[in-house]
């Protein structure tokens, strides 16, 4: 493990050429509180404490300031460490530190050959990091599965079967009213060229079934307008719906509710 | 990724010697010190998150010779937290060593 820090100090000093280093309290300090200043982290004053006692231990201990210093390392890194473990506490408050995450994976490598189900170490870290990425994206809250149950029955038992019905009557009207109106457009043309003064039943004259049935087919250009509307508004809720579903349930039922938006539709 | 590995066993180191009894900073600093390589610094930002978490607690306590001394205690659930880690650790590096041994696949 020695080894391994190690190598990362090493780095660390090969990456920064213009680290700042300190030799005195006072400048240690001053430097610490100008980079904290430069950052977005808001109680500094308990944190200059922490670091003004630490100075006090290190020189009760009997070591020179310069050493002290030295051993607690780049201010800049230890100002990106506050703000890292920062968003880290703030992430974690949602969801559970990254242990559940490589325990996981070590049952899985128990359970079978542990050769093949544990990569080597730079691949565990990317691949934690990954499920970790996976875990925040979708975390299934029993809160919310209640809650799209209950949409559900209700979006299912009425609301789509509901609106799907209103539409189907729309497009009904629709073909209805073309059908009247062109029967009514050709009665009249038949009416004019037979010169008979009016449909039998009605008595109306052939200019009046030829308004008519204008009227008719005028209608039904405005209900096709209005069914195209309703149709995509209709199709709308839906993606939003399954969207919903893949929101809430992991990743893995996205499909499920794609088979199940066919079901609805029907309905 | 050294930093992330090195992040997870560092909580685990604090929480674990915070178990076995309070310390003061510049304490807990030195004992992780004597142990592992690490830049002291980082310490603080890990034992400013872990107290924001709820896994430990500070006070302060004033002494007549010396400054007055802020000591960390570990919390309960910070006692379950140290616990479930070591777990971990120890499984984890179980398997690492018997793959870096050689011993993977004949199990």
């Amino acid at each position: 493990m020695a080894k391994l820090f190690g190598i990362h100090q090493q780095t660390d000093k090969r990456r920064g050429r213009n680290v700042m280093t300190y030799s005195t309290r006072v400048d240690f300090m001053n430097g610490l509180r100008q980079a904290l200043a430069g950052s977005d982290i808001t109680d500094t004053r308990e944190i200059l404490v922490d670091f003004d006692q630490h100075f006090d231990e290190g020189a009760a201990a009997g070591e020179s300031e310069a050493e002290v210093c030295e051993k607690l390392g780049d201010v800049d890194e230890i100002v990106k460490q506050y703000v890292s473990e920062n968003k880290e506490e703030s992430a974690a408050k949602k969801e559970d530190h990254f242990d559940p995450d490589s325990l996981d994976m070590k049952k899985e490598g128990d359970d079978t050959a542990p050769g093949e189900q544990i990569p080597p170490t730079p691949g565990f870290a990317q691949q934690q990091t990954y499920t970790q990425q996976q875990n925040t994206a979708f975390s299934p809250d029993a809160g919310g599965i209640i809650g799209v149950i209950c949409l559900d029955l209700f979006l299912l038992s009425w609301a789509i079967p509901t609106l799907f019905g209103l539409i189907m009557g729309l497009y009904g009207m629709t073909i209805g009213f073309c059908v009247t109106g062109v029967v009514l457009v050709i009665a009249a043309l038949i009416l004019a060229i037979t010169g008979v003064s009016g449909l039998i039943t009605t008595g109306l004259a052939p200019l009046s079934v030829l308004f008519c049935g204008t009227m008719f087919v005028g209608f039904a250009g405005m209900l096709v307008v209005a069914s195209i509307a309703a149709t995509k508004g209709f199709i709308n809720l839906c993606i939003a719906i399954i969207n919903m579903h893949a929101r809430v349930f992991a990743g893995r039922n996205v499909l499920n509710k794609i088979g199940r938006r066919k079901e609805t539709e029907a309905v | 990724m050294q930093s992330q590995l090195k992040r997870g066993t560092l909580e685990l180191c604090v929480l674990t010697i915070l178990c076995r009894g309070d310390r003061y900073g510049y304490e807990l600093v030195n004992i992780i010190s004597n142990c592992m390589h690490i830049t002291e610094g980082t310490i603080y930002p890990l034992m400013k998150r872990l107290k924001d978490s709820g896994s430990i607690d500070s006070y302060i306590v004033e002494s007549q010779e010396g400054p007055p001394r802020k000591y960390y205690s570990i919390t309960d659930d910070g006692r379950t937290i140290q616990q479930e880690q070591e777990n971990e650790w120890r499984s984890f590096s179980e398997s690492i060593n018997k793959l870096i041994n050689g011993e993977e696949g004949m199990s």
